[in-house]
């Protein structure tokens, strides 16, 4: 049996975190936290191994209510792959289609909504939420402090602000 | 009141490292917790204490308590020092920051250090980046980066009768209350990076006291020249959206997320670049006077 046609879950390194009609995903390993949307969360829970993207086309559909198609299982396959939510990548088959070609494609033919998963960084470090401020001061240190607030200066200054 | 030993903390590992230059000294020394972090604070004399100690309990507007806690023991560590050269300076879990002989810098960069390290480690309480304003009872919660604007936003609000509860963090416990935070408000003059103090009462503003429901979530960025076009985005987008102004989120992020699904479940949520403070303040009035009335409701002040 060739396993990457048989994707599976990660389930390890991960924090799970349901709300209504989504999944939000905490990952310990790189600290950014995905959003997966119905299709999405669906699609992953159906990834237990053992599934062809056949059967885990009907087990979504099944879960909600409306025929879904191997290309929107593969669309969310690729999008699970990329913010590694499978134990091992699977080779996605858009016979040679870009992502927005297939998308365009699955999307007027689907009957349910496309699979999305949104993701943001956490931030790096506390002094990602400092206010302008460089504990560091003038120099390299302290100008790559400024550089990890967002809308601050770029450079420290004598006073420790970020300038 | 005295420390034994100084010892500094390597912040990569938590090794306790021997190269203090204090090693042996018996420094004057105050412990304190604030939203269960235990924090040790030294310094180099009585006098740089006080400051320090002044510092700690501004920075976390007055909710700290005293307690019996050796540098060993703390969560975190902050020394107080200066130099007869170079100026006041301190040590955050032993780094040293960049001496200033200006006091007034040296305490705004202290306090702001405090505040952030209580943050990140804070227990049973979630910080988010964010202003927090309340009316009738429920928050509304504002949440943005530095030079987002919210402090602009929060002062226009509470300028129009919302209460008061924080131009910084949104602080969040695990039954979903929004908690004030109600240091003054950290205004800035156009293009300028150095704050300056205003006090809400100054802006007629009461401050808030308890800890509220939230009534009504808002992600919005300045932008020049937008218009105020809210829209409705799921609860699960919107926590992922707070993700990057969660302070302590690394440090336990399952905790984070639940305390944010709790908190906002029943919040509306909208999001909408806006342009100028005060038009953006009375639409999103008028949008939360529209909102029904919750039974968990009350006075806040």
């Amino acid at each position: 049996m060739n396993n990457s046609l048989f994707p599976s879950a990660r389930t390890k390194g991960l924090v799970v975190q349901e709300v209504p009609n989504e999944v939000l995903v905490y990952d310990l390993e790189t600290d950014k936290a995905h959003c997966l949307n119905e299709t999405a969360a669906a699609v992953w829970r159906a990834c237990d191994g053992n599934r062809s993207v056949r059967e885990i086309a009907d087990s979504v559909g099944l879960m909600l209510g409306k025929e879904v198609s191997d290309d929107l299982v593969w669309l969310a396959i690729d999008q699970l792959n990329e913010h590694g939510l499978l134990q091992r990548n699977v080779a996605t088959k858009f016979n040679g289609q870009s992502r927005r070609e297939a998308l365009k494609k699955i999307g007027i033919a689907s009957m349910v909504a496309l699979p999305i998963i949104a993701s943001l960084a956490a931030p790096k470090s506390v002094m990602a939420s400092t206010s302008c401020q460089c504990t560091l001061g003038p120099g390299p240190s302290g100008d790559l402090q400024c550089q990890a607030q967002t809308g601050c200066g770029p450079t420290c200054g004598t006073n420790s602000f970020c300038q | 009141m005295f420390a034994d030993k100084v010892q500094l903390f390597d912040a990569s590992d938590g090794d306790v490292n021997n190269i203090s230059p204090f090693d042996g000294e018996q420094l004057p020394d105050f412990a304190f917790e604030a939203y269960g972090v235990r924090v040790h604070l030294s310094a180099d004399n009585d006098e740089l204490l006080e400051i320090g100690i002044r510092t700690a309990k501004k920075a976390l507007v007055g909710r700290l308590k005293e307690i019996e806690c050796s540098g060993r023991d703390a969560d975190h560590r902050f020394s107080v020092h200066r130099d007869s050269n170079r100026g006041y300076y301190f040590r955050d879990e032993g780094e040293p920051t960049t001496p200033t002989p200006d006091e007034t810098d040296f305490c705004r960069l202290l306090n702001t250090m405090i505040r952030i390290q209580v943050a990140a480690k804070a227990k049973r309480y979630v910080f988010i980046h964010s202003g927090v304003v309340a009316v009738n009872g429920r928050a509304i919660v504002l949440p943005g980066d530095s030079y987002a604007g919210k402090t602009r936003l929060v002062a226009e609000l509470i300028r129009r009768g919302a209460v008061y509860f924080s131009d910084e963090y949104a602080v969040l416990d695990e039954y979903g209350k929004v908690h004030p935070f109600e240091r003054n408000l950290s205004m800035r003059r156009d293009g300028g990076h150095i704050p300056y103090e205003v006090e809400p009462e100054d802006l007629g503003a009461v401050r808030g006291k308890i800890p509220v429901p939230a009534g009504m979530l808002v992600l919005t960025k300045y932008e020049p020249g937008s218009n105020w076009k809210p829209e409705q985005i799921s609860l699960g987008q919107a926590i992922l959206e707070m993700v990057p102004k969660a302070i302590g989120v690394r440090n336990n992020p399952e905790f984070y997320l639940t305390v944010l699904n709790t908190t906002f479940k029943s919040a509306t949520i909208l999001k909408s670049l806006r342009s100028e403070a005060a038009e953006t303040a009375e639409r999103i009035l008028e949008a939360f006077y529209k909102l029904p009335v919750s039974k968990d409701s009350g006075c806040i002040f």
